[in-house]
């Protein structure tokens, strides 16, 4: 009783489960892999400077990078409005349009990323619709390009900016912004001056969030992009065949943009790797991003 | 020490800057009708506020006082009615061109600002020059006795020292009205007390016409040149604090400021002399006063006398307060505590006697 007790008076101890199956599950494996990565054939960097030799592997890593950042960029553009009307909707609304939010996340990411295939596709619904209306005669190139690999990541992510980002906006004081008016300022200037300074904790969240969990999308640019499109975690994938390189690639995936995807060579694993995606990009964020996740994973 | 200081201030300016006659009406509301939903939250709410005027509007949660003031400060429009500022309708300005300083009931300063960056706020909209403004805040932070605190945060303060920062933004762009949103609401009774004498002190040297909302008698009694009461979206009665206490025109003003005793005509025919039809009488329990039956006063023509027992005696620091049985009617009485007084127990006869006129007949 008197363990249980001085555990729950210390909050770090509650972290003690969580923490112990980290380690367990994930921190041990990849110092292992890591140490296999140096170890093949024998202690060097060299697999590490194979990958970096390759103009094209470079390449790759900073598109990954550019992708993700513009994907959580749109989703801030998109998100942002998004929360601050969900914000100031009254109640009933506010219920609603927050359950319109999650409703996808009901949905997996997969059977996301393929009904955009059905969209888009040349015989997809827009373009189909748009040749029967007789409004083009060949069908807009909407699929197998970067446009569609930013049109599905961002669906898919848009829940997670926007969960951070309403539970900041909630919580903060609307007297303020009407205090602000009275002292003469214009609505505008009360948002930027007041509300949005104070929504900036959201915006910090969620963006993290967003652009952690895009570093490792591997379904849906593959699935949406075209041949160019290529992002780390395809790479790694295609890679896999060809163990000592595919080695340095992983940790360095691992460690630089915290994404394990790759750890699950076979196909059935894309439930798994999104949910060990997430708990692993939590051990790397803050406080507020494990509760986001916590929440979301009891969508 | 600290309202010593305050008192010097405020006497060197205070009072006697408009003299003789009724000031012009700065603020008037004119059969204002707010409805949310269909439920009616102010029904023709009609009032005139004076020049440099301190009105309190008070009412228990749910009367309407808050709307009222909502609409006053442009956050929220009237379904009906008209809203006048120095004689211009202002109905249709939108909040942040109504030049009013407002104290919000948490307060409402902006926490990732300083204090004095908080001060400056509302000299920053009005487009005033960074050198002017520093002035000005150095000057009204010493003012509000916090020269220390400009670089904190506000959650590095007080509940008190907040209070006093509310304040200081709400005078230092010097609108000509100062509005406040339930102002001692969070602070506790020591706290609440240096901050009315304080408010009182602020008022007359700035001289702003005040509307004050609030559900605290003891606070509206205190602060206040005119009392407004409301009820259920309407106004019941206004006028100074003291006709209102003294002379309250029902059952609910008398109940709400104060404690009362309240008797209808057939639970009492103690009361003699005509007694108006539908209406209660009323006594403070103050203005009767108590004494054993040895002692005996004989009725006089402007004085009444009962006999009853004590049911309870309650000693309260400065006051004593009885509950005396009178046949089936229950009466409070209290008493300031004297040198040399008679204290009655539970179960003594005494006599409770009191001046006709203090006895009111008042609307049920």
């Amino acid at each position: 009783m008197d363990i249980f007790r001085s555990i729950s008076r210390n909050p770090l101890g509650l972290t003690v489960p969580a923490l112990a199956i980290l380690i367990v599950a994930f921190g041990i494996p990849t110092i292992f892999f890591f140490f296999a990565s140096l170890n093949a054939p024998e202690y060097s960097l060299s697999n590490y400077q194979a990958f970096l030799s390759h103009g094209a592997n470079v390449r790759i890593l900073f598109q990954t990078i550019e992708i993700s950042v513009i994907a959580t960029l749109v989703c801030l553009a998109i998100g942002y409005p998004t929360a601050y009307l969900i914000t100031a909707a009254p109640k009933r609304a506010r219920v609603a349009l927050t359950v319109l939010v999650f409703l996808p996340w009901l949905t997996s990411g997969l059977v996301r990323t393929y009904a955009w295939i059905v969209l888009l596709g040349d015989n997809g619904l827009i373009n189909r619709t748009l040749i029967d209306l007789g409004l083009i005669s060949s069908p807009l190139p909407l699929i197998y390009n970067r446009l569609a690999v930013y049109i599905g990541m961002v669906h898919i992510m848009l829940p997670v900016m926007i969960l951070p980002l309403l539970s900041v906006m909630q919580g903060i004081d609307k007297s303020l912004v009407a205090a602000a008016r009275s002292m003469g300022a214009r609505p505008f200037t009360a948002f930027w001056r007041v509300f949005m300074p104070l929504s900036l904790p959201g915006v910090r969240s969620g963006a993290v969030l967003v652009f952690v969990i895009c570093l490792g999308f591997y379904i849906t640019p593959q699935a949406l992009g075209g041949l160019r499109d290529v992002m780390l975690s395809t790479l790694s994938r295609l890679k896999s065949r060809l163990p000592p390189i595919s080695g340095s690639l992983r940790p360095q995936l691992s460690y630089c943009l915290r994404s394990p995807r790759q750890y699950y060579p076979s196909s059935g694993w894309i439930c798994q790797a999104n949910r060990c995606a997430r708990v692993n990009s939590a051990t790397s964020i803050g406080l507020d991003e494990c509760f986001a996740l916590l929440l979301l994973q009891g969508e | 020490m600290v309202n010593a200081h305050i008192g010097n201030l405020a006497s060197a300016c205070a009072d006697g800057a408009w003299v003789g006659g009724s000031p012009p009406a700065q603020i008037e509301f004119r059969k204002v009708t707010k409805m949310y939903e269909g439920v009616v939250a102010l029904r023709d709410f009609s009032l005139t506020v004076r020049q440099r005027e301190f009105l309190t509007i008070l009412g228990p949660s749910g009367s309407g006082k808050t709307t009222a003031l909502m609409i006053l400060s442009g956050f929220e429009a009237p379904t009906s009615g008209d809203i006048f500022i120095a004689e211009k309708s202002v109905t249709a300005v939108p909040s942040f061109r109504r030049d009013q300083g407002i104290v919000f009931q948490s307060y409402a300063l902006f926490p990732h600002l300083t204090v004095r960056q908080n001060l400056e706020f509302p000299l920053e909209m009005r487009g005033m020059k960074a050198s002017d403004r520093l002035a000005n805040v150095d000057r009204m932070l010493e003012r509000v006795h916090l020269e220390d605190f400009g670089s904190r945060m506000p959650f590095q303060l007080s509940g008190g020292q907040q209070q006093r920062v509310a304040l200081a933004r709400a005078l230092i762009a010097d609108s000509p009205i100062l509005l406040l949103d339930e102002p001692l609401g969070a602070l506790d009774r020591n706290l609440r007390e240096q901050m009315q004498s304080e408010i009182k002190h602020l008022h007359r040297e700035f001289g702003k016409t005040t509307i004050c909302v609030t559900h605290d008698q003891e606070e509206a009694l205190t602060l206040s040149d005119r009392i407004v009461v409301m009820r259920a979206g309407r106004i019941e009665q206004v006028d100074t604090p003291e006709a209102l206490y003294d002379r309250p025109i029902s059952h609910f003003v008398a109940n709400f400021l104060g404690e009362t005793n309240i008797f209808s005509q057939a639970e009492a025919d103690t009361f003699e002399g005509g007694w108006p039809a539908g209406k209660v009488a009323m006594i403070r329990p103050e203005r009767i006063a108590i004494g054993s039956l040895a002692s005996r006063q004989v009725d006089a023509e402007n004085r009444q006398s009962v006999t009853g027992h004590v049911e309870e005696m309650t000693y309260a620091g400065p006051l004593r307060k009885y509950h005396v049985r009178v046949r089936d009617l229950g009466f409070i009485v209290r008493e300031h505590v004297a040198a040399g007084q008679l204290v009655f127990q539970p179960g003594d006869q005494v006599q409770l006697s009191w001046l006709r006129s203090d006895v009111r007949f008042i609307a049920e």
